[in-house]
């Protein structure tokens, strides 16, 4: 019963939407004249030429910069590895509106890094936009690239070695080939979310450059609703391709299994050379200047009044008139906001990923579909099928829990599968019931795993902005939105501010998620 | 052949002091349990690891400093390392990159036929059982014609059935090809069934070397004896050239005193000496194993022609065939 009420609202979130939004475009009365007219708009061109080519310069130099992180996190062991790893993976997290504000702070006019390299800014432009997903991607390469790698068997490259290879030519012969399908992998889905990006775009592209996400966004502004709906049919088409693109990539990392059973914890190289040395500290230092000195300049400029000493004012004004009025909102809403609706809809993802992980294992991939599906397609679908007869809350609901659902359920159903079936055997035949079963040991021993997806649910849900401007159409204010305004209305001071409370949030909730680590050996 | 010379190799809690030559076509087994520096030496030879002190001369030249890659040896893993992105074939010819075509060429046909590889060819290794992935990855040592061929636990990864015929395989090839092996094992019956010489390691030393005979029927610790199999270590007085056993005697040329010897169970026979009482039975089929109580201490006895079972409790006399002084 409960089985099938989960499966039927997953099924109402998710693709209710996405169908309506096909079925309502096959019935518009004017289609043709529509997709002619869209076809010929130079302005669907440029966003489309915009939004691939940006997409995929960003996910090349995230895999260039993810590289060298992943070969020192496989190859070595050092000092505080854990530490620097777990730090590469906060900017992942973080809201993108958040990373805008940092790196307004540090590259911005008066940022840190332009007054002290004296470069002005280069943020508002065609780099600034791949800069900044970078800083988003680099982390899903190394993670991605990184783990593979480190699990790849040191006896193959020993073998090599023992068979004449120097290491350079062993890591063309043997690393290349096999971590090729993860290099792909990692690089695809760098592409996926830097084509799906909203909040970047949308403040550092101003009018000249637009992904299809802002494009969509700017039309359902101007009421020109209908080429809405066709662009977000057509950017939903496009997702799906790569969605099976990236589906495939990732059956194909798992297949070379056979190289990535890591026998005994063997160090990778024997030691590290004095340049090699150099060069990782180099590295290193450099993510720390470029990546981690916006987060660090937006905490420190929060502390500063305009004049440089130090106030605990920015702070204080989150919570004044002014800001109640700029906002719209009054700041203890906008955190009630914020946490209830990211809380309710985490919960419920968590809740309807771990019904389903457990009971339809095989639909899985048909579970995953909403990591690849724009927001603004999604959102759009949302519109056109059940805002005039749902809440405007429980639609925006639905929206978060389509957001949070595809990564909760990764994280849950692999839990799931980490667990060893003997133990639900051995209980069934110990006399215990399925509700007893899953009380009394699939709860327990997930229980670690249930909190960090919970957790990430969360960071998701907290860092959606494109969701809640569509279908909250400013009405309902949460951190990212009032964010969002404060940068608007240049008010940097306050904006800093909340972005620190921020940060401070999702470094917490990082913790939790990445807790999970620890918890592992005992399930 | 082989020459390695006070080797040494350290590590936080443990070190590595080895030292033993190897001549040419001879099968020399590094045995130990697990975490006794038998796979590091291997890899000390392999040049994977790095040596704190001492050298290793392979037919007369000095290879300690020299990389893996410069040591023309051949390797084969536990799990075989087969690399799976590449066919059988291409596994095959992997070491032989600058060769010349011809070479490669016939170089693979002759290993092709001596494995029993031909249909196989060109077949991805993730398709192979454990019986041919085995013989793949000894044909690629092979291919390179090294100088020593190094196996590490060769055989740990398949099942029993298998590893007996496999076994018998290698000590052919070897004979026919007259390779020089070095073979990390812990299996004791492997072991002594395969090597000219077998290096008993403990702790990272050799505590014994020597061919099978002369370590099992010779051990000189009851370390030794009791790695061969099930031992009874017991402390028996000498006595003007006497063992003494309960009421019989066995000679033995030392001076008086209490020594330890070691007795298999095999060692033990049904006669007046010493009385016991069985106090456990285990029915092996080819024998039966009696754990029997005697003043002496629990004595371990195999009965290996038993007309019919003795049953707990009932009594029993046991004289002495042979003792090992340990």
């Amino acid at each position: 019963m409960w089985r099938l009420v989960s499966l039927l609202i997953l099924l109402l979130i998710v693709y209710v939407p996405l169908g309506g939004l096909v079925v309502k475009l096959l019935a518009l009365p004017n289609l043709i004249e529509i997709i002619t007219e869209l076809l010929t708009d130079p302005s669907l061109h440029s966003a489309l030429k915009f939004t691939y080519t940006q997409a995929g310069l960003s996910a090349l130099f995230s895999l260039i910069i993810g590289l060298p992180g992943a070969y020192f996190f496989s190859h070595y062991e050092f000092k505080g590895k854990r530490l620097i790893r777990n730090l590469t993976m906060i900017p992942f997290i973080l809201p993108s509106i958040l990373v805008v504000l940092a790196m307004i702070v540090f590259y911005g006019q008066q940022g840190l890094f332009a007054r002290t390299f004296g470069t002005g800014t280069f943020i508002y432009s065609f780099i600034g936009i791949i800069f900044a997903h970078v800083f988003y991607n680099f982390s899903v390469s190394i993670r991605i690239v990184g783990t593979t790698w480190e699990k790849l068997d040191r006896d193959l490259l020993e073998s090599a070695y023992v068979l004449g290879d120097s290491p350079l030519r062993a890591f063309f012969r043997i690393e290349l080939p096999l971590l090729w399908p993860s290099l792909a992998y990692a690089t695809l889905l760098s592409f996926l979310y830097s084509s799906l990006s909203f909040a970047i775009v949308l403040v550092f592209g101003g009018v000249s450059f637009q992904t299809v996400e802002v494009f969509i966004y700017t039309l359902v502004r101007r009421l020109n609703l209908e080429k809405a709906h066709l662009v977000a049919f057509l950017q939903l088409i496009i997702s799906f391709t790569f969605i099976l693109l990236v589906n495939y990539l990732s059956k194909r990392t798992d297949s070379v299994d056979k190289a990535f059973t890591l026998s005994q914890a063997k160090p990778f190289n024997k030691e590290k050379k004095t340049w090699l040395k150099v060069l990782m500290v180099i590295y290193f230092v450099a993510l720390l200047i470029f990546y981690g000195g916006p987060l660090l300049s937006l905490s420190y400029r929060s502390f500063l009044t305009r004049g440089g000493t130090f106030t605990l004012q920015n702070h204080i004004n989150l919570f004044s008139a002014k800001t109640t009025r700029l906002l719209g909102t009054p700041m203890w809403q906008v955190f009630i906001n914020s946490l209830l609706l990211a809380g309710t809809s985490s919960a419920i993802a968590v809740a309807l990923a771990f019904v389903l992980a457990r009971y339809y294992p095989r639909f899985r991939p048909f579970f995953l579909v909403p990591l690849g599906v724009s927001m603004m397609s999604y959102g759009f679908g949302v519109l056109v099928t059940m805002k005039n007869w749902l809440p405007v809350p429980i639609v925006m609901v639905f929206t978060q829990v389509f957001i949070a659902f595809p990564v909760v359920y990764s994280i849950v159903s692999l839990g799931l599968e980490e667990i060893n079936p003997e133990y639900r055997q051995a209980a069934a035949v110990l006399g215990a019931s399925e509700k007893e079963i899953v009380s009394t040991i699939y709860l327990p021993l997930l229980r670690p795993t249930l909190n960090s997806a919970f957790a990430y649910g969360l960071a998701l849900s907290l860092g959606d902005l494109s969701g809640i401007m569509l279908v909250g159409e400013g009405r309902f204010v949460t951190f990212t939105v009032a964010l969002y305004r404060l940068i608007g209305h240049y008010s940097f001071p306050e904006g800093t501010a909340l972005g620190t409370l921020m940060s401070v949030l999702f470094i917490i909730l990082f913790v939790l998620i990445e807790g999970k680590g620890e918890g592992r050996g005992h399930a | 052949m082989l020459e390695v010379k006070d080797l040494q190799k350290s590590y936080d809690n443990f070190n590595i002091a080895v030292d033993f030559t190897i001549a040419k076509g001879e099968f020399f087994s590094l045995l130990g349990p697990s975490g006794c520096g038998k796979t590091t030496t291997l890899r000390l030879i392999a040049g994977l690891e790095d040596c704190d002190s001492g050298s290793i001369k392979l037919s007369g030249l000095d290879i300690t400093k020299l990389p893996p890659q410069k040591r023309n040896l051949g390797l084969v893993f536990q799990d075989y390392a087969l690399f799976p992105h590449l066919s059988v074939t291409e596994n095959i010819l992997y070491g032989l990159r600058k060769e010349k075509r011809e070479i490669k060429e016939r170089r693979l046909k002759d290993l092709l036929a001596l494995f029993k590889l031909e249909d196989l060819k060109d077949r991805s290794v993730r398709r192979l059982s454990g019986g041919e992935s085995q013989r793949v990855a000894l044909a690629r040592a092979l291919a390179v014609e090294p100088n020593l061929l190094l196996l590490d636990e060769p055989f740990a990864a398949l099942d029993p059935a298998l590893r007996q015929s496999l076994r018998e395989e290698l000590k052919e090839l070897q004979k026919t090809l007259g390779l020089t092996i070095v073979f990390v094992t812990h299996n004791q019956e492997e072991a002594l069934s395969l090597s000219d010489r077998i290096a008993l390691l403990e702790n990272g030393r050799i505590v014994q070397m020597g061919t099978p005979f002369e370590i099992y029927t010779q051990p000189n610790s009851p370390y030794v004896a009791s790695f061969f199999g099930q031992v009874n270590l017991v402390q028996l007085e000498v006595k003007k050239g006497q063992i003494i056993f309960g009421s019989t005697t066995l000679p033995l040329e030392v001076a008086d005193g209490i020594y330890q010897f070691a007795i298999r169970p095999e060692h033990l026979q049904i006669g007046g000496g010493v009385r016991g009482r069985i106090i456990k039975r285990s029915y092996l089929g080819f024998a039966v194993e009696y754990l029997v109580a005697t003043n002496l201490g629990e004595l371990r006895y195999l009965d290996f022609n038993p007309n019919s079972l003795r049953e707990n409790g009932s009594e029993i006399e046991l004289s002495l065939r042979k003792a090992l002084l340990v």
